[in-house]
């Protein structure tokens, strides 16, 4: 290789180096940034309900801006100059390399020259170009990997802070949610269920079905629906568990007879139908003639001892063989076992049907899942709704929109004629009220005049200036709720005494009965909860957590009534 | 030429460097930078400027210099009534054997190879800018007549601050013609006691010829014949236009401070100081490093401050410390 080459040659390397270590310090600088901002970003969701879409963007946009500065990183690839000046620098040989460089690229020859470029190749072929830019780990790729770590860990920590926005169930596409599909689905499966096994929870199911067909149906009585279907068949699960491990324990009695092994090793694995084609051969062999064996006897004995409810037919035609087998009446026993595959069959249908009826259950839940966020996002629009006609807002401070932001809590009321709309009246009414002093009728309060008392509030000076709720958000007051009308009227009442004070106080009229919508006038669902986002969806589930499910149902196995065992 | 000989030339030029290096060495203590500086000069074909108080050693420096080279040399004691003439010669009426006068020149010292202005300073402008010509073309130009210097002709010119009693600046002009200005500063402790021992003896040391003008040359020629890259060619032309105060790549304190910056001969001394010191470290290339190491004694003199800068009384030093400082390098 000529000293020119050599010189391209090294650069090249050196340039290459370059490049991996500023990309890799580059991406790690990077990385840690984002991902440090991921972090944020999550744990920002462990306290602030954001949407799910929004950490999906999130995201989208997190790896588009990744992935240009890592594009950028690798297209900013410098020159041979630079990487020449870069390598005098790190081996310090005073622009040696810079100036071989330069001329070779001038293509200029003289001995002066040629001497120079000789130099430097035999300078460069000495040199350990690795060694001079080594793979270094960035220390911005510590904080990036302790980044990943922290985001890992926010994702597999116990509430409240998962599900995280990154690892949590995406939200359906609620437009495209084909509810009636859905339930045709359900639907089907529960026929196939009904087919094996009529149960009358299938009934039900069916039936809670039909209703939720209904689009007009609101999403939460929809979802209170999908619920109380769910429930139906989970109590059906109870009993099939019951059954098995009863199968299971009558296999193993089962298997201590070699006629019987099959079929005990059969319903040991819960393989009912072979366990029923295993009894039938057993019973066609005795048909046949052949000898019953004192085991089988006993097996067979031992089996119909260990029934568990639900499968009391199952044992009392093992009983029946097992008792023919001691009378040596082996036709009776084929018989008896000929009945227990009769009756292994029907449990087999059974089994099969309670499968397919949890399988409606978990289909059931996805639905019901996808309802519950819907109606979630829908609460949501509602509150930002509220939130942007929210009473006092954009003058917080300003007299006179008290009295606006009162009435515009109040403004939905329905019912309420001449309440003032938002804003409307008068930032500070003068003459507090028509009820002047020697017009307002003494005694009882009925004979205020009706207009004083809702109708022409807007000539009320209201006694809150500006201390109203405030903006968006919420405040100690929105959480106490906006002033009802009846608050108003016995605001009335207070001030128009006050002005009053020979008055006598007026007889308190009979607290007419509130509307619904009176009794809070503020959406439960709108005042922040002290839970966390994770917490809420926590308490919001209905189905019993996977963990817990086995402790509860060894409970209700031990509080069950065992049958006799004598 | 292979590069053995071209190896062989180099290592000649540091040997004759050092030769005279070490003779100097032998009487001047403590000023290796300042010898340095003025041989570089010498191998530039240019001049150098020598400030300091009175008593450093400035023109023993020199005459210790002269001592060492086979060339000839002459001193001239610059005063406020020197003229111009007395540097130059002059026409003066000669009468034959015949008793016929005609005007016959006399050359005045300046007719030497090696000259020490001593004192440069204490000369009026006038007189100062005698040395113009022959410092520029080596040639001095009395009545019609041109007269051409000796080669090689170098003038190592001493001078006292400017703040000392009967004192005069020198010419921009001329300024611009010396190569270097050095700086000598007071000896260390230890070079003061090497200079009491050496000069309170008996017999001083007495420097050897050890070079002459001939070798002076070729020298010269080895300098010249190293190739220089352009992006260290361009670092040394942006740290002169860093001392153009209109200029686009203007420092700060240029701009502020500055009324002429170095001119293109400064660009020169600049790349022919870089190529001495790298032929002194044995090297074929120029770099960056060279060109600042050469920066400060070539630029300082040349960077000529404004009326704020002087009212100030900013140190040029300090504005070429700033663009060697802020002053990328390729």
């Amino acid at each position: 290789m000529s000293d020119r080459d050599t010189i391209v040659d090294v650069l090249g390397k050196a340039r290459f180096r370059i490049v991996r270590n500023r990309l890799i310090d580059r991406a790690a600088s990077v990385l840690a940034r984002f991902v440090l901002a991921a972090v944020a970003f999550e744990l920002v969701g462990v306290f602030v309900l954001l949407d799910p879409v929004a950490g999906r963007v999130f995201w989208t946009g997190w790896l588009a801006a990744l992935a240009v500065v890592i594009v950028r990183a690798v297209r900013r690839r410098g020159d041979l100059q630079a990487t020449a000046s870069d390598l005098d620098r790190k081996a310090r040989l005073d622009d040696e390399v810079l100036s071989a460089w330069w001329f070779v690229q001038q293509d200029r020859t003289t001995p002066w020259i040629d001497l120079q470029v000789q130099r430097a190749a035999r300078r460069l072929r000495r040199m350990d170009v690795r060694a001079l830019y080594p793979a270094v780990v960035p220390r911005s790729s510590y904080v990036a990997a302790g980044g990943v770590v922290l985001l890992a860990a926010l994702s597999v920590a116990p509430p409240p802070f998962t599900p995280t926005l990154l690892f949590s169930t995406p939200v359906p596409d609620l437009e495209a949610l084909d509810r009636q599909a859905q339930l045709d689905a359900i639907d089907a499966l529960l026929e196939q269920a009904d087919a094996l096994a009529p149960d009358p929870a299938i009934t039900e199911f069916q039936r809670l079905i039909e209703d939720m067909r209904d689009e007009d149906l609101p999403l939460e009585q929809t979802a209170d629906q999908a619920r109380q279907a769910e429930s139906l068949l989970d109590e059906g699960n109870l009993d099939i568990d019951n059954l098995l491990e009863g199968l299971e324990q009558m296999g193993q009695d089962l298997q201590s007879a070699d006629e019987t092994r099959p079929a005990g090793e059969a319903l040991s694995e819960d393989d009912l139908p072979i366990g029923a084609e295993e009894f039938q051969r057993v019973a066609e062999e005795l048909e046949g003639g052949a000898p019953a064996s004192e085991p089988l006897e006993a097996a067979l004995d031992t089996a119909s001892r260990d029934a568990r409810a639900g499968l009391e037919e199952l044992a009392a035609a093992l009983e029946a063989a097992a008792d023919a087998l001691a009378e040596e009446n082996a036709a009776a026993a084929s018989e008896s076992l000929m009945d227990a595959a009769d009756s292994l069959g029907e449990l087999s249908d059974r089994v099969e049907s309670q499968r397919l009826q949890n399988e409606a259950a978990r289909q059931m839940e996805a639905l019901r899942e996808a309802l519950r966020q819907q109606e979630s996002r829908q609460d949501a629009g509602e509150a930002g709704m509220n939130g942007e006609n929210a009473p006092g807002e954009g003058d917080p401070g300003g007299e006179g929109d008290a009295a606006a932001g009162d009435a515009a809590a109040s403004a939905p009321q329905e019912g309420q004629a001449g309440m003032p709309g938002a804003g409307q009246q008068p930032a500070s009414g003068e003459g507090s009220s028509q009820l002047v002093p020697g017009e307002a009728p003494e005694g009882a309060a009925s004979d205020i005049p009706p207009s004083a008392i809702t109708g022409d509030l807007q000539n009320i000076e209201p006694t809150g200036t500006g201390d109203t709720p405030t903006g968006i958000g919420f405040s100690p007051e929105q959480k106490t709720g906006a002033p009802t009308s009846l608050d108003v009227q016995l605001q009335l009442l207070a001030t128009f005494a006050a002005s009053n004070p020979e008055m006598e106080e007026p007889e308190q009229p009979p607290e007419p009965e509130a509307t619904r919508q009176e009794r809070s006038s503020l959406d439960y669902r709108d005042i922040p909860s002290e839970l966390t986002p994770a917490q809420q969806e926590l308490l919001s589930r209905e189905r019993i957590p996977r963990e817990y499910q086995n402790v509860i149902r060894d409970y209700f196995r031990a509080i069950r009534p065992q049958p006799d065992s004598d | 030429m292979s590069t053995t000989q071209i190896d062989e030339r180099i290592e000649r030029f540091q040997n004759q460097f050092n030769v005279v290096k070490d003779e100097v060495s032998k009487v001047i203590v403590g000023a290796g930078e300042i010898i340095d500086g003025i041989l570089m000069g010498v191998l530039a074909r240019g001049h150098v400027l020598l400030e300091g108080v009175p008593g450093l050693g400035k023109t023993k420096l020199v005459q210790t210099l002269s001592g060492a080279l086979h060339l000839k040399f002459s001193r001239i004691q610059f005063t406020p009534d020197l003229m111009p003439a007395d540097i130059t010669g002059t026409n003066v009426i000669q009468e034959d054997g015949h008793g016929e006068r005609h005007l016959e020149f006399q050359p005045g010292p300046i007719f030497a190879n090696i000259i020490l202005a001593d004192e440069i300073n204490r000369a009026t402008p006038k007189t100062q800018s005698a040395l113009l010509e022959a410092m520029q073309e080596k040639t001095v130009t009395v009545g019609k007549e041109s007269y051409r210097l000796n080669l090689p002709f170098f003038v190592l010119a001493t001078q006292n601050p400017l703040e000392m009693e009967g004192t005069y600046p020198l010419p921009e002009a001329q300024l611009d013609r010396f190569f270097m200005k050095l700086n000598v500063d007071y000896p260390t402790v230890s070079s003061m006691h090497t200079i009491l021992d050496r000069t309170t003896k008996v017999r001083e040391p007495e420097p050897q010829q050890v070079l002459t003008g001939a070798e002076i040359l070729a020298m010269r020629e080895t300098v010249v014949a190293i190739p220089i890259a352009r992006p260290i060619q361009e670092y040394a032309v942006r740290l002169v236009l860093a001392t153009h105060p209109g200029h686009e790549e203007a420092h700060t304190l240029t701009r502020q401070y500055v009324r002429y910056g170095a001119s293109p001969r400064g660009a020169q001394a600049l790349v022919i100081g870089a190529k001495i010191r790298a032929l002194l470290d044995n090297r074929v290339h120029v770099s960056t490093g060279d060109v600042r190491a050469v920066a400060m004694p070539v630029l300082r003199h040349r960077v000529l401050l404004n009326f704020e800068g002087e009212a100030e009384r900013v140190e040029t030093d300090s504005i070429v410390e700033a663009i060697l400082r802020d002053t990328k390098g390729p």
